[in-house]
């Protein structure tokens, strides 16, 4: 005899099985990296002195990990989801009582320790980099002794930023999916959200009301760059500003915007979720 | 809405005489499919049975094995289902039904888009588990297969429970025979002056009659007597559809829910 015991752990380690078994999670991940890595690398580094080598290298890494962990958790999200109620799954797990609250606190924390894991993975990466690359670039072993440690803090401000963008894809990748009900509603909503943000401007100046571009202090994306940004700490090194806002929005105002949209599709998924009836 | 997927209206469901609601723990002890087997086409089967075991505690690797010997996978578990026959994905549904060992086994529509060899697979594979002493409660429209699958019917029409009953009790020809004679006419004129063939009627050639006492020998004394000689006379059987029919009310083609 085996009896069922559903829980949490259980539930979270078959979806963590689900979600690393899906090629489309890894080819997405590598695709970003190697899209953008170098061109961050080769917009973004400076390779002038130790301080300002090391800070932008660290401002590099987070914009490869924003874009490619990015988008890799928002279709990933959608996916994980969307295919439960295409596939006709959910009403397998659901009928075997794993329980909605269960199943869905599972998908979220398997998709955040999959963004947080390679989020690690690119933090050490980083640091590893700038800890051995900078005595050979600047031909002394005392090179990182010119880098400040305000430069090594911002990379663990920097992490904490990414994990707002983890929050916020997934928050993105399953609201689409629970309430579209299907993969391929879930899939367009996580591929078109940011870019549909990203119109906002262009769409402004065409109509004649460059006011309107006020309107990016609350957009989702908008907050995602500038947060990362204003977290820094230190003074500046003279990197370029890549992530800076088209108006003007503080650290505070970047974070109570994220959050709020964080907190709305996570409670608009939940409540589809755990109170519609399944019928897929 | 047995299951917890959807929810009433009103009333209730009791499974194992536990309340079933949506996240309610009885349902662990059932094991369900549900019309077409949904599963995960990028994973192997054994893959499968494992992402559905983990949620309820996982299960060793040998009960993965002897799940899949019982429903006839173990040479293709490693392969990916979306290679799978629809009769192969059918019995992958059935052994992730039976993972953790439930006490009752829910299939609705299990023989659903089988061709008939993987119908003859199906039924012999609820046969085994019914042998092995498992509960099963099949939902489904295929009459001819509830009547080769099942020992006991329920029969519901819009919503109405219409007859709990075994099988046999419900296919039993209610006193009826069917008769071969060389004149079928003169021998149905004969019996139909009688009350208890009243009912009396030719099918196919054959005469359809009750008899004087309930019992074939006396019908068949009958109409020797009357010099109507038989060629055969047999205890006329129904299958599951004529009775559903008949106590539906509805005829064949017309809608029934």
């Amino acid at each position: 005899m085996t009896a069922a015991d559903p829980t949490f752990v259980g539930a979270t380690r078959g979806e963590i099985g689900k979600l690393c078994r899906q090629a489309m999670v890894w080819g997405l991940l590598a695709a970003g990296v190697l899209s953008a890595g170098p061109l961050m690398v080769a917009g973004i580094v400076r390779w002038d002195a130790p301080a300002r080598y090391v800070a932008s290298l660290s401002v590099a890494s987070q914009g490869t990990y924003q874009y490619a962990m990015g988008l890799t958790l928002l279709l990933a999200a959608a996916r994980l989801m969307g295919m439960e109620f295409s596939a006709g799954t959910l009403r397998v797990l659901l009928a075997r009582g794993v329980g909605r609250p269960r199943l869905l606190a599972a998908k979220v924390t398997a998709l955040c320790l999959l963004g947080l894991i390679v989020l690690a993975v690119f933090e050490a990466a980083a640091l590893a980099t700038a800890v051995i690359s900078t005595p050979l670039l600047f031909h002394s072993p005392d090179a990182l002794r010119a880098v400040p440690w305000t430069v090594w803090a911002n990379f663990g401000l920097e992490g904490l930023a990414e994990m707002a963008t983890i929050a916020a894809c997934v928050a993105v990748g399953f609201a689409g999916a629970v309430l579209g009900r299907s993969l391929a509603f879930g899939l367009v909503v996580a591929a078109g959200f940011f870019p549909a943000e990203s119109f906002v401007v262009p769409l402004a100046y065409t109509i004649g009301r460059p006011d309107l571009v006020k309107v990016t202090d609350w957009l989702l994306g908008r907050n995602l760059e500038t947060l990362s940004h204003h977290l820094r700490i230190g003074p500046p090194v003279g990197y370029p500003n890549t992530a800076g806002p088209l108006s003007t929005a503080g650290a505070e105002h970047a974070a109570i915007v994220v959050l709020v949209y964080v907190l709305a599709l996570g409670a608009l998924s939940a409540a589809l979720f755990l109170r519609r009836d399944v019928r897929e | 809405m047995l299951l917890g997927l959807v929810r009433p209206t009103s009333g209730s469901v009791e499974i194992l005489g536990q309340p079933v609601s949506a996240d309610a723990r009885v349902l662990t002890r059932v094991g369900a499919l549900i019309e077409t087997p949904a599963l995960y086409g990028y994973l192997s089967g054994r893959s499968n049975l494992r992402a559905f075991a983990l949620p309820l505690g996982g299960v060793p690797g040998r009960r993965l094995d002897e799940i899949l010997d019982l429903v006839g996978l173990r040479d293709r578990q490693r392969d990916r289902v979306r290679r799978y026959s629809l009769g192969m994905k059918q019995r992958l549904g059935v052994a992730v039904a039976l993972l953790h060992d439930p006490e009752l086994l829910v299939l609705d529509e299990p023989a659903n888009g089988l061709d008939p060899a993987g119908i003859v697979e199906m039924r012999m594979l609820l046969r085994r588990l019914a042998d092995a002493g498992r509960a099963i409660f099949v939902s489904s429209h295929a009459l001819a297969e509830v009547q080769h699958v099942c020992d006991r019917v329920a029969i519901v029409n819009r919503g109405r429970l219409l007859a709990v009953s075994p099988v046999a009790d419900l296919l039993g020809g209610g006193g009826e025979f069917e008769v071969r004679v060389d004149r079928p006419e003169t021998a149905l004129a004969l019996v139909r002056r009688y009350e208890w063939g009243r009912a009396a009627r030719l099918a196919g050639g054959l005469l359809v009659t009750g008899s004087p006492t309930g019992r074939g020998r006396d019908l068949l004394h009958l109409l020797v007597e009357a010099g109507v000689h038989p060629d055969a006379v047999a205890e006329r059987t129904r299958d599951l559809e004529d009775v559903f029919l008949a106590m539906t009310g509805t005829e064949s083609g017309s809608p029934v829910r």
